[in-house]
């Protein structure tokens, strides 16, 4: 199961920073923080090491550490009904 | 020497080490023939090498293509048997006075010719175009200040824009008589149809007999430095400002962004991308990008950054374009 850890991790590979280990749960990324390179190389590194799958209709909701651990949540119960 | 009678340009004469032996001051050892020269970790055919330390042995065993090797007295005994063999005291020096000398000879690296224009090409007054060693195709457009020099070949259609350099020399340096020189350039350039260089790019030529290749329908955008031996494949979009170090070869419908730098030696596949100024220190497989110093599915990669992109668009404000 992907934790807060795991999503911080990813963020800090994608950003070379340890900027998002101070980021609030609910901080939007996409309001300024990744540009959309940044965002795309992020959920691309949580499918790979993760394999967390993300349609493309979903991509722009996962915005924040919270949305992404939300989506993760639902996606595993999801592929366990 | 055996010469033989290739067409203008065509390097053709192989050279045995014992033709060599005075302008190098080398013991031969075993002789043998080589018909061009390289370092160890190119595997050129019949190539001649310098082997000077032992660190570099692994790639002496390895090279399958390897004719003739310049070494000391201690090495002697590493190089395989199928190699021809010579002794030098400082075998860099060697080397590069063998180096220079085979380029004074006409056939060699390459075969001269007084410079061809087409008929139909349109060469702006202000270029300058070497007067031997250069064939411009029909239809070739060279515009104001653009140079092209000796050992270049353009292929129709082509346009070489304003300021351009094709043909230039580069960078590559070897210790000769103990300093660091550079070593001159001896290669040429291959320029295919439909290929545009534009403005402020430069494009060296290859370092020993072999050419620098853009491939047909490439566009260098401008202020790209494209080095010696690159290859680069079919309807390329190299960005301006892009640097591709010496010996790469790139692939097709490859797309370089602007300000990226891709190192020396690598392979770039057919369809694979790289991103805005990333530095390139590993090969890019074919389908996939160099983004953020990681190796990533290219089709993804850019779909995602698509999606992502259209919704910040949708956020702004239309009026002010703020969110």
């Amino acid at each position: 199961m992907l934790t807060e850890s795991d999503v911080r991790a990813a963020l800090r590979l994608t950003l070379d920073s340890a900027a998002p280990d101070a980021w609030d749960p609910d901080f939007d990324f996409l309001d300024g923080a990744l540009d959309s390179l940044d965002h795309a190389t992020f959920l691309l590194n949580l499918e790979e090491v993760h394999g967390l799958k993300v349609p493309e209709e979903d991509v722009v909701s996962l915005k924040s550490i919270r949305a992404v651990l939300e989506y993760a949540e639902r996606a595993a119960a999801d592929e366990g009904t | 020497m055996n010469a033989g009678a290739g067409a203008a340009g065509a390097k053709t004469m192989e050279l045995s080490l014992a033709d060599v032996a005075e302008v190098a001051a080398l013991r031969i050892v075993r002789d043998g023939r080589f018909s061009t020269l390289g370092i160890l970790s190119r595997n050129t055919e019949a190539q001649l090498c310098p082997f000077f330390d032992r660190l570099y042995v692994d790639d002496l065993r390895n090279n399958a293509n390897l004719a003739a090797v310049i070494t000391t007295a201690s090495l002697v005994r590493e190089v395989p048997n199928r190699c021809a063999v010579a002794v030098a005291e400082d075998p860099l020096t060697a080397f590069l006075d063998v180096h220079r000398h085979v380029a004074t000879i006409d056939g060699f690296y390459w075969r001269h010719f007084d410079t061809e224009r087409a008929r139909d090409c349109t060469i702006d007054g202000s270029a300058f175009v070497a007067d031997r060693n250069v064939r411009i195709g029909p239809g070739v457009v060279v515009e104001p200040n653009a140079t092209i020099l000796e050992r270049c070949v353009i292929g129709a259609g082509a346009i070489i824009r304003a300021g351009a350099v094709v043909g230039a020399e580069g960078f590559a340096v070897m210790r000769h008589r103990g300093r660091p020189v550079n070593v001159p350039h001896f290669g040429g350039v291959e320029i295919d149809a439909g290929v545009e260089i534009q403005s402020g790019s430069v494009v060296v030529r290859g370092l020993f007999g072999e050419v620098t290749a853009i491939g047909a329908d490439t566009v260098v955008g401008g202020g790209c430095r494209i080095g010696h031996g690159v290859r680069i494949g079919r309807a390329c979009r190299i960005m301006p400002g892009a640097t591709i170090c010496g010996s790469t070869t790139l692939g097709e419908r490859v797309w370089v962004a602007a300000n990226a730098t891709i190192s020396n030696s690598l392979t770039i596949g057919d369809d694979a991308a790289v991103f805005l100024g990333e530095t390139v220190t590993r090969d890019v497989p074919a389908g996939m990008a160099a983004a953020k110093g990681r190796i990533l599915p290219k089709d993804r990669l850019l779909t995602v950054t698509a999606k992502v992109k259209q919704r910040r668009r949708s956020l702004r404000d239309p009026r002010t374009g703020r969110r």
